[in-house]
Order: structure tokens, then sequence, then C-alpha cells
């Protein structure tokens, strides 16, 4: 559905996108992640022909993005990170506005996305400036789905809301899957990986790794070892810079050891042992995605934090 | 030893109960998190901690001083920092820290010795001279968090320290908040992040200003039937 290969973009000298290239297959969630300033919204900006002074191709549906403008326009719906409805206007008059705009009606909408509309119903009449951040977030995705868009991107729709409010809008997203749209979503928030079939996480404006969910598990070139059971400071402190082991990183309480394969645990239970921490347990663990962008970011020799 | 306690604690905004009958205590070097949907109270909840917003009833106490009759004490023990950075963009990282460090009522002296004592810790001697507005999003809220602690607050308060940053730089913000209440350091934050409440000591989940479950993550979670934090939230902010 979307192909992009070497897209550039700069401002001035300094490059936010550098050669990024990936494939959204029809009907699937593509999930964009990565700090902010990472380059995620100049992405979006780009897919949705808002920039056009970008190097490299990028088609979507077939059409060049920079032939097919009109086109395009048809079949995409856009989300932009910041809340950009009308906020005098009710919930109604603001969908009643944007499809006008593309000569369809509201009841388009109440039409073919019921479970959408009928959270927002009880609002109609209600300017859009009261309602909750996760009520606007839908009333967003409503106005971006009028004109029944085959493709909808959203730049970080989940950003600033509660985890009830992530959670209904991702129910949302799920849905449209199931009905053919494809979803283009960018997002910082980990747990919302699971959800989505690819991912490409962008860290200083390059690619640090593309692939599913499941996939980047599995490659996991790592065995990983998790110690608990001291003040994680501690821990963390006793354990760094310790020969024989390949380096560590605090997760949450307990400190992570990503062993190279050939390695067996007892190296951590040894050392773990003669520094007279008694008390430590030693388990092997499963690496979650943060596991894997860790080894993908400590790879990275031009990492800074970002 | 508790740090922070407050015996039903309220602030209502005409009919609103945004923090309603608040009854929660803090011992010394723990982390707890606060968790709730936006509007559940958390911020109005921190802000009267901090001795800035009085209170409509009840009482508190926050390192050792009473937040209605001694906040302005309050706010000389206490650390602050919030999600709208606030660093001055037009000075140097160094001259961001020697601007609150006078602020917090220090002399040059000691602010010399202060920064000597952390620019290794956070990593910071590369961006002693850059300007703030240089600095990427990353080191802007290492800075902030610097900044919060550069006093060697008793208590310090974080709203959301690690949104929009990337894995290993929340990593690493977690080093500083670890090490920051490893040392003695009260830490009370706020977080969306349902992964990272599992870091903390202690949890208050928040609802229309109430407390509705509180515990270590290990009990909420038990509290949900094993099913995650996640599936615990869903059910409170019903």
């Amino acid at each position: 559905m979307i192909t992009a290969s070497h897209i550039y973009k700069y401002y001035g000298n300094n490059c936010v996108l550098n050669d990024i290239g990936f494939r959204v297959p029809s009907g699937s969630i593509f999930g964009i992640m990565g700090a902010n300033g990472a380059g995620k919204s100049t992405l979006f900006e780009i897919m949705t022909t808002l920039i056009r002074n970008f190097g490299g191709d990028l088609t979507i549906k077939g059409m060049d993005i920079r032939k097919h403008r009109k086109d395009i326009h048809r079949i995409i719906g856009y989300v932009p990170g910041q809340f950009s409805l009308y906020e005098e206007l009710t919930v109604r008059e603001n969908l009643s506005f944007f499809a006008r705009i593309y000569g369809c009606t509201p009841e388009h909408i109440m039409k073919n996305h019921p479970a959408l509309w009928e959270s927002l119903a009880p609002f109609s009449d209600k300017p859009a400036r009261y309602l909750s951040g996760g009520m606007q977030q839908k009333l967003a995705v409503c106005c971006a789905l009028v004109h029944n868009p085959e493709i909808l991107f959203l730049d970080e729709p989940t950003t600033g809301i509660d985890p009830r409010a992530r959670h209904e809008l991702w129910r949302e997203l799920i849905a449209l899957r199931s009905q053919g749209v494809t979803i283009l979503v960018s997002t910082h928030y980990m747990e919302e990986a699971e959800n989505m079939d690819n991912l490409l996480f962008l860290h200083l404006g390059r690619s640090l790794i593309q692939a599913s969910p499941r996939q980047m598990l599995q490659e996991y070139d790592r065995l990983l070892v998790s110690v608990s059971g001291m003040h994680p400071y501690q821990l963390f402190r006793e354990l760094t810079g310790r020969s024989g082991l390949p380096g560590c990183y605090l997760s949450g309480k307990n400190v992570h050891i990503p062993l190279h394969k050939d390695q067996d645990m007892e190296v951590v239970r040894e050392i773990c042992h003669k520094a007279g921490m008694a008390n430590t347990r030693v388990t092997r663990v499963q690496p979650g995605i943060e596991d894997v962008l860790i080894r993908h970011l400590s790879h990275d020799t031009t990492r800074t934090i970002a | 030893m508790n740090v922070i306690y407050t015996d039903r604690l309220s602030k209502h905004f005409g009919s609103l109960k945004a923090v309603d009958q608040v009854s929660i205590s803090v011992g010394q070097g723990e982390i707890m998190g606060l968790l709730g949907a936006n509007g559940a109270g958390k911020t109005t909840l921190i802000k009267m901690l901090c001795g800035m917003l009085p209170p409509t009833k009840g009482t508190g106490v926050v390192a050792g001083y009473d937040i209605v009759g001694q906040a302005t004490s309050i706010r000389h023990h206490i650390g602050y920092m919030n999600q709208s950075v606030s660093l001055l963009d037009n000075l140097r990282v160094f001259e961001n820290i020697e601007f609150y460090g006078k602020i917090y009522g220090m002399n040059k002296k000691e602010v010399a010795a202060r920064w000597e004592e952390l620019v290794d810790l956070f990593k910071m001697g590369d961006h002693r001279h850059k300007l703030a507005s240089e600095l990427s999003s990353g080191w802007r809220q290492m800075l902030a968090f610097v900044i919060a602690v550069f006093h060697n607050p008793k208590t310090l308060f974080l709203d959301e320290p690690t949104s929009g940053l990337d894995p290993l730089s929340r990593f690493e913000m977690w080093e500083q908040i670890y090490r920051t209440a490893y040392h003695g350091t009260t830490i009370v934050m706020s977080t969306h992040y349902l992964s990272e409440a599992w870091y903390c000591d202690h949890l208050i989940m928040m609802e229309n200003g109430r407390v509705t479950a509180e515990g270590s993550p290990e009990h909420l979670n038990e509290l949900s039937g094993n099913r995650g934090l996640g599936q615990l939230f869903l059910m409170h902010s019903e």
C-alpha cells in the first residue's frame, strides 16, 4: 500500500531523516516509534503531502506522492499530533465541517463507524474544547474518517491521554484494521507495540530497527539475565563495569545483563557471590521490546541520549 | 519514618471535589507512583504537597513541615520537575544551573561545589557550555532533573519525568531516580507508563479525587487477579 525508499529530509545542514525505507502492506497497522526529535512527525508530514521538499521516493497505492497529491488526498485521513479541530464548534459541527470539505455528510461516519460514533454521541452538542483528551482524539479520528479513507495516519494519538482512553482508542484502531483500513501510527508507549503488525524504530533520523514485534523478540541475539534482590541502585552500581560482563542496565527494579549466547549465567552468580551480594537472585528472562531496542541503541556508535 | 503524611486532605473547587479525603504516608527513600486518569486529582494533590495550593480541608506534613502553616518552608526543602521543562533557553547549561542555584539561595562557591559533585554522575561534562536550546529533548529532561535535585531536597516531586524519551534514556533517567532515592530522598511521581508503575515501591491509584487502590505494584497486580496493572486501571476508571 505504501512504499518508501531512501527518504531524506534536511533542515539546513541538519539531517532529520536519513535514508529511511519501508513498505506497509494494505490492511495492516504500521507503528513508528522513537524519542521526541527522532523524526516521526517529519515523516508523517511527508507521507501526508504536507512537506513536498524531500529526497527519495514515496508511493501510496502505486501513486507517486509528488505527482498525484490530489488523488492521494482522497484516500488518506490524517490525525496530526497537535489537536487541530475547531474548539469552539460542537462535536457535530466539527464533523459536518470536515464532511462538507470532502462533499459528504456526517451521517456517513455514524453509519460506517457506529462503535466510534456511539461513544461520542452523548457529547454531540458540546464544544470540542470541553471534551476530555481521550474524547478529543476520538473526535479527531472521526473527522479524519468522514470520507472513508483507505489509509489513516495518526501522529502520537495517545500521548498525554490516560491508559483507559488509550485502551479504547486502540480498540477502535484494531476494529478499523479489520475493516481493511491501513493504519500508520506513532507512539512512544512501548506497551502499544504489541498492537502493531510492523514496527519502525527511528533514532536521530535513522532507521534503527524494522520488523514485526514478534520477529524482533525472536531475533534477539543475547542470553538475557536478570538480577534482583537489593536496592536497584546498589545492584546497578555493583554490577556496572565488572569484567566478564558485557554491560548492564537498570530495567525497573532489576538489573538486566545481556550475556553473549556462549556465556553461562553462572558467571553472573559467581560475580554476585564474590561481591558478597548474598541475597541476590539471578534468573534467565525473556526479552521485551525495550530490551531489543536497548540492544540496538547500544550497538549504535553515534548514540547519545536523544 | 514517614516523610510525607496526609490526613483526609481535600481540595474543592466550587462543587468539584478535585481531591477528596486523601490519607497517605510515604516513608523516607520510598518512590511513590501516582496513577489515575487525566482529571483524577493527581496534579492537585501534588500541588498541595508542594505547598503551592492550600487545601480546603484536612492536614498534611511534608519533610517535617505543615503544608498549611509552613508552605514557604516546604518549598525550600523540595525539588519539583514538571512536564513543561522550565529551562532558560538563551542561557548555557551552566548558567541555568547558576540561575537556579541562586533561586535556591546558594552562593557561587556552593553552586560550583555541587556541580562538581553531579557533573560526572549525570554525564553532563560535554554539555556545560551549550545553550539550553541546543540540547536534545532527552538532555533537556536530564538537565531539568539535575536542577530539581541541585539543592539536595529531602522530597522530590516528578510529573511524568520520562515522557517522550527513548528506552535507553528512560532507563538512564530511572538510574538517576533510583540513585536519588537510595541516598534517602523521598520521591513522588506521576506516570502514564504502566510499565514504569512497576518500578515504584508504592502505588496510589486515584479516581474522581479519591484513592481507589493502594499498595506495592505486586499487591495491586494481585488485586487485578494477576492480569496486570492495566487491567486494574480499567476496573477502577469506569
